[in-house]
Order: C-alpha cells, then sequence, then structure tokens
C-alpha cells in the first residue's frame, strides 16, 4: 500500500524533524533530511504493508540522511546549538533542561533514547530500525538513561524496565 | 509525569521548516533539481568545495573524476564560466564496505588485499595513516583513530592529493562535525592540521 505524501508530510514531518536535530544537532540540515526523506518516499515505487511500516520506513531513511549529512564535508550554516535552543518555546525550565541534556549525550546514545522516550518503540523495533542487535540497544538505552538520571537527578525518574 | 511524558512534552518544541516541500522554487531549480537527483538516485551525501552551492546556476565544465575507496567516493572537479574551480564529493553509501574490522579485541585496517592491526597504532589523538598512489597518479591517504577509549568508536576518512600535489577532496565517517566545520576528533584534526588538509 501507498499513502499520499501530502498526508505523510503533515502526519509525520515534525517527528522526522525531531529525529533528525537529534542526529545533526541543526535546524537547516534536519530540514534538508526531511526533505530528502520525503523525495525519497515520493521517488521510490516501494509498496509497503500498512501505515506503521511507511513510518518505521521513513524513521530509517530520515535516519540515514541525517547521518549522512553528519559524515560530509559540506552542511549549511545553521546558528550555534546554544542559541536555537534559546529560540525554542519550552512551557517549563525542567524541560528546557531536559532537552539541552539529552543534546548533551553521545549521539549512539541519543537516538535510541530518542526512538524509545519519543517514537513509543520498544527495543526489539529500535533494533530493526537501526539495523543493531537488541542487546546493543538495551546497552546504549542504558547507559543514555544512566547519564540522564546523574546530570538531571530528581528529574529523571529510574525507569530501567 | 512518566519520562516519556516529560522527554515528549521537551521535544515537541522542535518543529521542522514551513519551507518544507517538494515544489520546485523556479529561481532554484537548478540547484534544487541537481540535488534530488543525486539523493533520490545514488542515496548518498553531498560535499561541496570552493565556490559552493551557486555553482549549478552557472556554467561548468567537468574537468577531472577522481574516485575512492572502492569507487564509492566520487570527486569531481569542475572550472565555471569565471575560471573558478570547485570539487564535489559524492559518497555512495550503497554496498559501501567499511575499511575497518574489529575482529577479537583488535582493529585492523582492510584495504588492497591488506588486513593491517593497527590496535596498537591508534589512539584519541593519533591516527594510523595509510598512503597509495593509484593508476592516474592520485595519492590517496586512509586516517583510522579512535573517538573514545572504546574500540568500537572509531572513525576514519579518506583525503586525495592529485597528480599536481593539490588537495581534492575526501570524506571523514563515525566522526561528528561541529557547527564550525571541525570534526570533534582529534586525532583527525591533529592529521589534518599536519597535512594541511584545510577542509
Amino acid at each position: 500500500m501507498r499513502m499520499k505524501i501530502e498526508i505523510l508530510m503533515k502526519k509525520y514531518k515534525d517527528n522526522l524533524f525531531a529525529t533528525a536535530f537529534n542526529i545533526c544537532k541543526s535546524s537547516a540540515d534536519a530540514d534538508d533530511a526531511v526533505q530528502n526523506t520525503f523525495i525519497q518516499y515520493y521517488t521510490t515505487d516501494k509498496q509497503f504493508e500498512n501505515e506503521q511500516h511507511i513510518r518505521a520506513w521513513l524513521l530509517r531513511v530520515v535516519i540515514n540522511k541525517a547521518k549522512n549529512i553528519n559524515i560530509s564535508f559540506w552542511r549549511r550554516k545553521s546558528v550555534p546549538l546554544e542559541d536555537y535552543i534559546e529560540s525554542l518555546v519550552f512551557k517549563t525550565p525542567e524541560e528546557k533542561n531536559l532537552f539541552k541534556e539529552v543534546m548533551k549525550l553521545p549521539e549512539k546514545y541519543r537516538i535510541v533514547i530518542h526512538l524509545f522516550y519519543y517514537e513509543d518503540y520498544s527495543v526489539k523495533e529500535i533494533a530493526q530500525i537501526l539495523n543493531l542487535t537488541e542487546s546493543n540497544i538495551k546497552v546504549r538505552l542504558n547507559r543514555g538513561r544512566k547519564l540522564l538520571k546523574k546530570s538531571l537527578r530528581e528529574e529523571w525518574i529510574d525507569d530501567d524496565e | 509525569m512518566t519520562n516519556k511524558e516529560k522527554y515528549k512534552r521537551a521535544f515537541s518544541a522542535l518543529h521542522a521548516s514551513e519551507n518544507i516541500s517538494l515544489e520546485v522554487d523556479k529561481d532554484m531549480k537548478n540547484k534544487r533539481v541537481f540535488n534530488k537527483k543525486i539523493m533520490a538516485v545514488c542515496t548518498c551525501c553531498l560535499a561541496m568545495f570552493g565556490v559552493g552551492a551557486t555553482v549549478y546556476a552557472h556554467n561548468y565544465q567537468i574537468i577531472n573524476k577522481i574516485f575512492g575507496w572502492g569507487n564509492n567516493l566520487e570527486i569531481t572537479q569542475e572550472v565555471d564560466e569565471n575560471g573558478e574551480t570547485s570539487s564535489i564529493s559524492i559518497l555512495h553509501t550503497d554496498n559501501l564496505t567499511e575499511p575497518v574490522k574489529i575482529d577479537d579485541e583488535k582493529i585492523y585496517f582492510v584495504v588492497n588485499d591488506e588486513k593491517i592491526d593497527i590496535t596498537d597504532k591508534i589512539s584519541e589523538t593519533t591516527a594510523f595513516e595509510y598512503e597509495y598512489t593509484d593508476d592516474e597518479g592520485n595519492t590517496h591517504i586512509w586516517l583510522v583513530g579512535l573517538n573514545s577509549d572504546n574500540i568500537d568508536d572509531y572513525g576514519y576518512a579518506e583525503y586525495i592529493k592529485n597528480i599536481d600535489g593539490d588537495w581534492t577532496g575526501g570524506y571523514s565517517a563515525r566522526v561528528n562535525i561541529e557547527s564550525d566545520g571541525k570534526t570533534n576528533a582529534e586525532w583527525l584534526e591533529n592529521a589534518k592540521s599536519e597535512k594541511t588538509i584545510q577542509w
């Protein structure tokens, strides 16, 4: 099955952006990754099982696009991360603090944390999206959690389920 | 409130640009169509040097093509109507095989039928270097280093110098590039500085 790209863009644009930003730490690069992901969807003839399959595929593609941007020489000029964070609207100082501390995590922990806590994927599903083993994902998730607990203290609950 | 709820609230502050669209702006048509074709067909990453993105708005002539690692790295040197030269490096990531292997707690550099144990030759500040000259006289410099004390956390790069001794392009992998254009890998920045690689 296929879904209209206009519907997918409306529904998943911000999610893909958040995932790409999590890797690139740059809004301009994240926008490029998202745009190129939708172009790839638009130009591929691939058929999907259902909407969740499309969602996982889009996330996998945007992660690869964002990683490719990270390893390329050419990156769009963008405002420093600190300045960009200051331009975002957070409802509470705790939300801003959480955002900042997540962005300080090493990339390999950050993306796993993001897919788990933002996209609600299970360890098994994250392993499939990132093409890694479940045990590897568990290690990264736990290490990321520990670092967040250390920096956020009582603002982060122990939830090593 | 659970961690998930807190996390979602914090990251809901992020929104994609309203400019993301599949529509091609007429003034940017040349550049955007080029980018779209590259991204759609090759699934690659694009790196530009020198003149930059605006080169696609001008007439240009390809003056040389150089291929790197397993022909996955394609460097095109061009000259525009004003005589300015630029290079475009494209890394085709389909079927890309990494030149670094971890085996039994040791790290190896694998290229040209050689498997070199580099475990004791790399660190967070020191890169292993491998150099070879291709049939057309281009010198390929490989650099491998560690981003942390974990052997799995390696990075690598390939830079190519043409027969005239000018750096023409290359790419780095498994390292983060900061907003100032430099990487966060000390081993790589040290090696690039020593070799006067400007990117």
